[in-house]
């Protein structure tokens, strides 16, 4: 029953969602298949199970019709099912990478030697296999692939990523490769919501914005921290604190916690003692940590980059060995500390609850970070926010353990350090202070932390940020070709105000009191033009020379300006609003009243279009200067 | 670029020279194609998926839940074993696998062993580490207490032992209202014990009064709580528990032989003779059940041979001590004269054996003491009973003497002398 196309048909894409979703509720006769048309020669034989078929099939498209609803809330319900879909993938996939361990490296402790070599070796061929022929675009960093989703490719990401980045990463965890499943379920996140989004037909603007709500409800999943994913996403893939985007973002997380919760547990995902602070001097230790866990994230960076740029220099046939070879080189090393294999949550807990001396937990950090660097570098997908966790947590489990060994008076509980190490580099290594923070609070269910969080999280992110420019999710962007918007650099550009471009107010100000005579017999031999006048209400506007001559000539002299003002009201800005509201503001005005905050009568400044190029240029020119 | 030909609605590349893909160009003209089917369909698919996903889940918890159990029965016959650092590696496991899989309890009781395997291993400091952990997390928590007080006092920490061992019976005990009952009652012996060793008299019997007022109707709780409580030299509290156990079983041989005992020591020589002739008659006829108590024969008999002494002292502290009410001078002075013979008696043949100088009595008392005859000695004292006293007070010194030279009496006239004067000297001072 198909039909052609109508000539004026328009594509869903080109138009804005309210007008199509308008048409579509009401309901359209030509769009109501025509089910009970009498086809050729069954002329007269309409049966009555036909007539009732397009009853049904009518009442059926009159309560789609019903149903229908405007494009946000829709949006909003579909987050909330992004959620759902998302929270039980990650389910899943937690379920799927506990059995794949316990299946090739068995349930206990410290597995065999020769299966500690072997599996991540064999599971290492495999995976490239994979990776290689099978699920091409599993590759790399999930917050990477969301970002190019949003930014590149109208919040595309193809179904097959999700299935691939389950499967592999399940093999590739279970295996024991030192990576993480945040990462991994992010994406699942967002590839669920981009199929969705594809699915029921949303628009460009909505498609775009939809992979964004996956990828927080992945990882609050992953995470068990719906706050925290939220703000991962505002802060590292979004970029902006958007009102149309955030109400979505924070239900898909929630729904993704609750099922995640349903399933595996309401406990926060590490439990340490309630915190409280032995002694003021005790923040000198957490000052410490931030150093400390600023110094392990420039390393872990160093190192990782050091490692990615030799392995993409070797030969293209090679990338079916790096995995096996990085699962060989992990193994080795999990001989002796078989704790550094896989994401390792259960050894942060050990750590968190005293279970290793200072040095095994020095020991820990540094080779879990190398562990982690061959891993990523290998081509083996999986994420890096479980290995900075767990490196972060042993930093902190070491500087807490010496405090507990030469300050016991001022030493509060083990696992508070081992938190709070483990938001130094998330803050360091990954770049996201302000999740950081929360991650610390919401992991732990504990809010009165939050003052060593914040010291040791800042020194961290400030030392990361000096001896490293560029983020580690922008680094790995860059080197895949992609140009993608850093938010880490969008955050720190400095925004140009109208105080930067304004200039001081000269020439004759009226009131729009003053007598037309008056004001006209002021201009004397002035050249500006037109000029401003102010109202007792604070507001503005511009009279030209001109109508002034001609009110004086009509013999309106004696009447107020107020009178004969024929201009509306002049946008007014202050001076520390920014250039662009200004931009957008001043349209056609020769300039614009710059008044004061607390008396909107009171002029500080006039700025005109050329001023405002005038700072842009400005600094565009300071920039360029700093950068050469 | 290639990804700018990618439609964002179906995925497919989409043709060179076409803007639009053929996913936008045909009629979406079915209602089984509208965005409310879809979502419509899209629930449906997350029932089954809550479904599947449920099932898994279920599965999982119960394997991780059987792994958990595992480990902790391997850990357990390893540290029977003396394995104490495979047992440690075991119960590591188990504690991976029981975190959210388990009840907190039993996580706590693999916790506890653990703790228990590093110590095995010689590890007290990072067991400590454990436990205080532990208790950070669970400050009131009464086992974790337990074993931090153990701990604590293997390592010689006396104030932070006391400290744990009252947060253990303060605290608390995830049991039955009844077994916790029993478990502070056990702690609070166990501290108890721990004090005495300690020589911590004092704040032992605090530990005993404190227990007294928390133990379960059950005779033979009261009955050892009398009886530490006799240890820790408080008859009067002890007769009180003894007495309780009496009132919940009448035929309680601990709690007769420790009634008796405590009026014994208490002076009430009437009710410790009535409570220990009980005790023996019910000891006799437990003895005739067949099969009774066979087990623990020998500390009985020790048992039983003091009750006999204290009975017999009993009862001849009762027919030799003068200075009972209701007596008539003849009486009284009947019973100190046979006191003076005994006691002369026992210091001769303590003086023959170590050559001791024996007391010279004061002139006051010679009529009495050199008295022809026992008879003239007491009608003698009968007329001048306010020579009594002193006449006792002589006795006792004697008796003294004795003991100090040649040991306790053996005899229980003896005994009894020495317990009549003990008293009335007390009585006098």
């Amino acid at each position: 029953m198909s039909e052609p196309q109508r000539p004026n048909e328009r594509s869903p894409e080109a138009e804005p969602w309210s007008a199509r979703n308008a048409e579509q509720s009401q309901v359209k006769t030509e769009d109501v298949p025509d089910w009970s048309a009498e086809l050729p020669g069954e002329r007269g034989k309409s049966t009555f199970a036909q007539r009732l078929k397009a009853v049904v099939l009518e009442a059926l498209e009159r309560a789609r019709a019903g149903l229908s609803m405007r494009e946000d809330n829709f949006f909003l319900l579909l987050s909330v099912i992004i959620g759902l879909y998302a929270g039980l993938a990650v389910v899943c996939f937690r379920i799927a990478i506990d059995y794949t361990r316990l299946w090739l490296l068995g349930s206990g402790i410290n597995p065999g030697p020769i299966r500690v070599v072997l599996v991540p070796t064999v599971a290492g061929l495999l995976l490239a296999f994979i990776v290689l022929r099978i699920f091409p675009r599993v590759k790399g960093s999930g917050v990477t692939q969301t970002k190019s989703a949003v930014y590149i490719y109208d919040g595309y990401i193809s179904f097959d990523t999700v299935i691939g980045k389950f499967l592999t990463c399940a093999l590739a965890i279970g295996s024991g490769q030192s990576l993480g499943p945040e990462d991994p379920s992010l994406q699942m996140g967002a590839g669920i919501a981009s199929a969705l989004g594809r699915r029921l037909h949303l628009s460009r603007e909505k498609g775009r914005l939809i992979a964004p709500v996956g990828a927080a409800a992945g990882l609050a999943a992953a995470f068990n921290a719906p706050i925290t994913a939220v703000l991962f996403v505002i802060e590292e893939v979004i970029g902006t604190w958007s009102a149309g985007i955030l109400g979505a973002v924070v239900l898909a997380a929630v729904a993704a916690v609750v099922v995640m919760r349903l399933f595996l547990g309401a406990q926060p995902l590490f439990q340490i003692p309630p915190y409280s602070m032995a002694h003021p001097t005790e923040l000198l230790s957490y000052a410490a940590l931030g150093v400390l866990g600023g110094i392990m994230s420039l390393i872990f960076v160093k190192l990782l980059r050091w490692v990615r740029a030799r392995t993409r220099r070797l030969p293209r046939w090679t990338l079916y060995l790096q995995p096996a070879l990085a699962g060989m080189m992990i193994g080795g090393i999990g001989l002796k500390f078989p704790q550094i294999m896989g994401a390792g949550y259960e050894y942060m807990d050990q750590a968190m609850h005293g279970q290793f001396l200072w040095r095994t937990l020095v020991a820990l950090a540094l080779l879990k970070v190398l562990a982690t660097s061959l891993s990523i570098s290998s081509g083996a997908p999986g994420g890096m926010f479980a290995p900075a966790l767990f490196v972060g947590a042993m930093v902190g489990a070491a500087v807490g353990t010496l405090q507990h060994q030469f300050f016991p008076g001022a030493a509060g509980p083990l696992g508070a350090y081992a938190l709070v190490g483990m938001g130094t580099l998330f803050a360091g290594f990954l770049r996201a202070p302000m999740t950081s923070v929360f991650m610390v609070l919401e992991v732990s269910g504990n809010y009165s932390i939050i003052v060593p969080v914040i010291i040791s999280n800042a020194i961290a992110y400030v030392i990361g940020r000096r001896f490293q420019q560029t983020a580690i999710f922008d680094l790995m962007t860059r080197e895949e070709g992609l140009d993608l918007p850093s938010m880490e650099e969008g955050r720190e550009q400095t925004t140009l105000l109208v105080e930067n471009a304004m200039r001081k107010p000269a020439g004759l100000i009226l009131k729009a009191s003053d007598l037309v005579a008056d004001a006209y017999s002021r201009l004397g031999d002035m050249t500006e033009d037109p000029l401003l006048v102010s109202y007792d209400t604070g507001r503005w506007t511009l009279v030209h020379k001109s109508a002034l001559q001609d009110a004086a000539r009509a013999g309106k002299g004696g009447q107020p300006l107020s009178q004969i003002l024929t201009s509306g009201r002049l946008p007014r800005l202050h001076p520390d609003q920014s250039l662009d509201l200004a931009l957008r503001l001043i349209r056609d005005a020769p300039f614009l009243p710059v008044v004061h905050r607390a008396d909107a009568r009171h002029l500080v400044g006039l700025l005109s279009l050329d001023d405002i190029l005038a700072a842009y240029r400005r600094a565009s020119i300071i920039k360029s200067g700093a950068v050469e | 670029m290639e990804f700018s030909q990618v439609c964002p609605k179906c995925g497919r590349t989409i043709p060179q020279g076409q803007i639009v893909c053929h996913c936008s160009m045909r009629p979406r003209r079915y209602w089984l194609h509208s965005r409310e089917t879809i979502l419509l369909l899209c629930v449906l698919g997350l029932v089954v998926a809550f479904g599947i996903t449920g099932f898994a889940a279920q599965l999982y918890h119960g394997r991780r839940a059987e792994l958990a159990r595992s480990w902790f029965d391997r850990g357990n016959a390893e540290l029977k074993a003396g394995r104490a650092a495979a047992a440690l590696s075991d119960f590591r496991a188990a504690l991976v696998y029981a975190q959210r899989e388990l009840s907190r309890d039993e996580q706590q009781q693999y916790e506890l062993n653990f703790v228990r395997a590093l110590i095995a291993t010689g590890n007290s400091d990072a067991a400590r580490s454990y436990l205080l952990d532990m208790w950070d997390r669970a400050p009131g928590n009464s086992p974790v207490n337990l074993e931090l007080a153990h701990l604590t006092a293997r390592m010689g920490n006396d104030a932070d032992a006391k400290r744990y061992y009252n947060g253990a019976i303060l605290g608390v005990w995830d049991q039955d209202a009844g077994d916790v009952l029993r478990r502070r009652l056990d702690v609070r012996l166990e501290l108890y014990h721990y004090l005495m060793d300690r020589g911590e008299k004092t704040e032992a019997q605090a530990v005993l009064l404190a227990m007294a007022t928390a133990i379960p109707p059950d005779p033979a709780l009261h009955a050892q709580v009398g009886q530490l409580m006799l240890q820790a030299g408080q008859p009067q509290q002890a007769l009180q528990q003894f007495q309780q156990a009496l009132r919940l079983d009448s035929r309680n041989y601990e709690a007769m032989a420790g009634a008796g005992e405590a009026d014994f020591q208490l002076g009430n020589d009437r009710d410790a003779v009535r409570y220990l002739e009980n005790a023996i008659r019910e000891d006799a006829q437990q003895k005739r059940r067949p099969g009774a108590r066979a087990n623990d024969s020998g500390s009985r008999e020790t048992e039983q041979a003091h009750v006999v002494e204290n009975l017999a002292i009993a009862q001849a502290t009762l027919a030799l001590d003068p200075s009972r009410l209701g007596l008539d001078p003849r009486e009284r002075a009947r019973r100190a004269i046979r006191d003076y013979d005994a006691a002369v008696i026992r210091i001769e043949s303590c003086a023959k054996e170590h050559g001791i100088a024996l007391p010279e009595p004061s002139r006051n008392l010679t009529p009495f003491t050199d008295a022809a005859s026992d008879e003239l000695a007491e009608v003698t004292l009968a007329r001048h009973i306010e020579q009594l006293d002193p006449l006792m007070e002589f006795i006792f010194e004697m008796e003294s003497a004795a003991t100090e030279n040649c040991g306790p009496p053996a005899d229980a006239t003896n005994a009894a002398i020495v317990r009549i004067g003990t008293r009335t000297h007390a009585s006098h001072t």
